[in-house]
């Protein structure tokens, strides 16, 4: 085989996963931010790390930050798609202090809020997760 | 056929002779470190690519994102130089283990980028995702294992629904099992047949033919296991498992030692040593933990290997394999 070729055939995965984090870093410094209520959460365990599961809590975010003040729904957690938005990473050695501030979420001490990456007719990107406005970091 | 059947054939049809018979069989034994060589090499790759995933899902929290992604991306870089390096300078052995870890290192990246980003797309498409992307790595590889593996992959793409419809069908029924098992084996049998007409150059084929003959042998193992020992799995079942591999090898290895097989020896022993490795690997922690755990262990199968070539003419000399 020719070394070129060997060369293309095997740095090719690599620049397109390159190019796939870069166009992902890009859209998340660029787009403009929503701030959305969340529910429905619960950590887990997958291959790719510790996560929360959510669901966007449409009735208690604020729509006003959005065109015409009308929240879009359907751009949201979408189900079977690629980059579904319904999850956010957490650090393994956080994840069980996380578990334990979400057990008690239904004394409405605390406010759950994931902000988003947006732009009309693109996926949003979650960027923070944050209990009573601040970094869910500071919670814990 | 075993070397050892095909020259005593080959001895019966006069095609060589027993002097001839004896040379061969004499120059082999001291050049069979090719299976233990390449078993080695994919152990040492699958212990240090899993220890990196690991390391990538326990999402290390004190190393900023940027680093991560240099981190990740620059020892991507260095496993394909090493696939590089190894294809131009004829070492087969080493190059599959690099294409090996480089496929692990397009699973970690995909992981990290879906980490960094909070994407979910879910098992299927992350596997799909693998899958693509790796094909030049397993077609430029010679592993049958790694061919293996990335074929496991790429059938785990499929419907979770199906697969079950379609397992519980074949385990729930007689006739399911030997339609299975007979589909198998045809299947078996013409990817065999591809492989040959294609000069035996895409591995991929005789991937696929080896996991036709597994499927069908774990699916009859499946249908005596669930009428024998479904109802004994607790932790005295696990122990009693962990127990009988270990008789297992140590039977082989005892035989090999009183036949004076060395080539048998070598493999039960190195099985014997991957399994150990395995076994403590699994008592690890939490997923860092864990992941330079399975690194240090792809490291120590590396030294050992390194020790074993250095060694093994000096072994060989020892009474008992003469």
């Amino acid at each position: 085989m020719k070394k070129s070729l060997l060369a293309v055939l095997l740095v090719l995965p690599l620049v397109c996963l390159l190019a796939w984090s870069c166009y992902l870093s890009f859209e998340r410094r660029n787009f403009s931010e929503v701030t959305l209520s969340i529910t429905g959460y619960d950590p887990r365990d997958l291959l790719s790390g510790r996560y929360i599961a959510y669901q966007i809590d449409w009735d208690a975010s604020d729509c006003s930050q959005f065109e015409n003040n009308l929240c879009p729904t359907n751009e949201f957690c979408k189900e079977e798609t690629w980059g579904r938005q319904c999850r956010f990473y957490v650090s393994e050695t956080k994840a069980y202090a996380l578990e334990r501030l979400f057990a008690r979420r239904n004394s409405k001490d605390n406010v759950f809020q994931v902000v988003f990456a947006y732009q009309k007719g693109r996926q949003p990107i979650a960027k923070k997760l944050l209990i009573n406005g601040k970094d869910w970091r500071e919670s814990l | 056929m075993s070397l050892k059947n095909k020259l005593n054939t080959w001895v019966q049809r006069s095609l060589i002779t027993k002097e001839q018979q004896e040379k061969i069989l004499t120059f082999e034994r001291n050049n069979n470190s090719g299976f233990v060589a390449k078993t080695a090499l994919v152990i040492a790759g699958l212990f240090i690519g899993l220890g990196i995933c690991l390391i990538v899902a326990a999402n290390w929290e004190d190393l900023p994102t940027l680093y991560k992604f240099v981190l990740n991306f620059a020892t991507f870089g260095s496993f394909l130089y090493g696939a590089y390096y190894c294809a131009q300078n004829k070492r087969p052995h080493f190059k599959d283990m690099f294409l090996f870890l480089s496929f692990l290192m397009v699973g970690a990246s995909i992981g990290l980028t879906a980490q960094t980003f909070n994407l979910n797309g879910g098992w299927s498409s992350f596997a799909l995702s693998w899958t693509l992307l790796s094909i030049p790595y397993v077609l430029l590889s010679r592993s049958v294992s790694f061919n293996i593996i990335w074929s496991f992959l790429l059938f785990s793409c499929l419907s979770q629904d199906l697969l079950q419809e379609f397992f519980d069908y074949i385990f729930n029924h007689f006739e399911g099992l030997v339609w299975f098992v007979l589909t198998a084996s045809a299947v078996a049998y013409a990817f065999d047949m591809i492989y040959d007409v294609t000069k035996k150059k895409i591995m991929l084929f005789k991937a696929f033919s080896k996991l036709s003959v597994f499927s069908a042998y774990i699916a009859l193992i499946n249908i005596v296991f669930s009428y024998g020992l479904a109802h004994s799995y607790n932790h005295k079942f696990t122990f009693l498992a962990v127990l009988f591999v270990a008789l297992f090898l140590i039977c082989r290895m005892f035989w090999a030692f009183k036949e004076q097989n060395i080539s048998s020896f070598k493999h039960n022993a190195f099985l014997a040593e991957a399994y150990i490795f395995i076994f403590f690997a699994s008592l690890f922690d939490d997923l860092l933990k864990s992941g330079f755990g399975f690194i240090l262990c792809g490291f120590a199968i590396l030294l050992m290997f390194y020790l074993f070539k250095k060694t093994s003419k000096h072994i060989q000399k020892l009474e008992i394999f003469k």
